[in-house]
């Protein structure tokens, strides 16, 4: 039971940085090599891109969910330890991308 | 008019997020002090705000985004960047919590440590983008509204 909860814990912390890495990603992507309208020039769209991200975003956590499992039952430290050094990296790449890539 | 409430309360919350996130960002700099109630009301508290800000978010995009982008394009954009640092906030919010809370669960002393610092920075990192978010949020607020 404990062990699952450590599992469980490191899993899901990947799945979470997961989905901020991809929306950074996909927002510095669009912003560097897409041609977007100018925003003053659209009146309304259907597409909210936030949410897509998000969307996008949680489709990858679910990715990272059925690779990280297994990694962690085989390797639990190695795994935690990766996680913990992701967090640093994901927070700057957001950051980054939120204040220099809107 | 109903928004504009929802607006204000968005706002209030924000700010009162940013000051509510210090409190694990500084408890949790010792890797053994348990804070697990701070952590669960801190992180429930911003994912009320967050939430509220995307039942907002749809109206903005429809009655004020394109007006805003017009008019004052600079601001329009703070705002943008306001989205994107909430987003980075919010999970880093529950990231902190899932690692505090699970820290205590395991046995080898040194994941515990890790865990316990994982759970430190990522509340340390919220706190700093919660703390823009809220900033930007004011300079945007001051210049539309619904």
């Amino acid at each position: 039971m404990r062990k699952n909860v450590e599992i469980g814990a490191v899993v899901a912390v990947d799945a979470l940085l997961s989905v901020i890495g991809t929306y950074a990603l996909l927002r510095a992507y669009d912003a560097l090599f897409k041609s977007e309208p100018n925003p003053a020039t659209i009146v309304w769209s259907a597409h909210i891109a936030m949410f897509w991200r998000l969307a996008v975003g949680s489709y990858v956590a679910g990715l990272v969910i059925v690779l990280a499992y297994p990694m962690a039952r085989w390797n639990l430290a190695l795994t935690t330890r990766v996680t913990a050094a992701l967090v640093p990296i994901v927070g700057a790449m957001i950051a980054l991308q939120g204040a220099l890539l809107p | 008019m109903v928004l504009r409430v929802a607006e204000h309360i968005h706002g209030h919350m924000g700010w009162l997020s940013a000051a509510a996130l210090l409190h694990p960002a500084i408890l949790l700099r010792n890797p053994k002090r348990r804070a697990r109630l701070a952590a669960i009301l801190t992180t429930t508290f911003l994912t009320a705000g967050g939430l509220l800000g995307v039942w907002i978010y749809p109206e903005y995009r429809t009655r004020l985004k394109q007006a805003l982008f017009i008019h004052a394009p600079t601001i329009g954009w703070l705002f943008e960047r306001k989205e994107h640092l909430a987003v980075g906030a919010l999970g880093f919010a529950w990231i902190g919590c899932i690692a505090h809370l699970a820290a205590w669960s395991f046995e080898d002393e040194g994941l515990q440590r890790t865990v316990s610092v994982l759970a430190h920075r990522a509340y340390v990192i919220s706190f700093v983008l919660c703390l823009a978010v809220a900033c930007l949020g004011v300079v945007v607020a001051t210049t539309t509204t619904f």
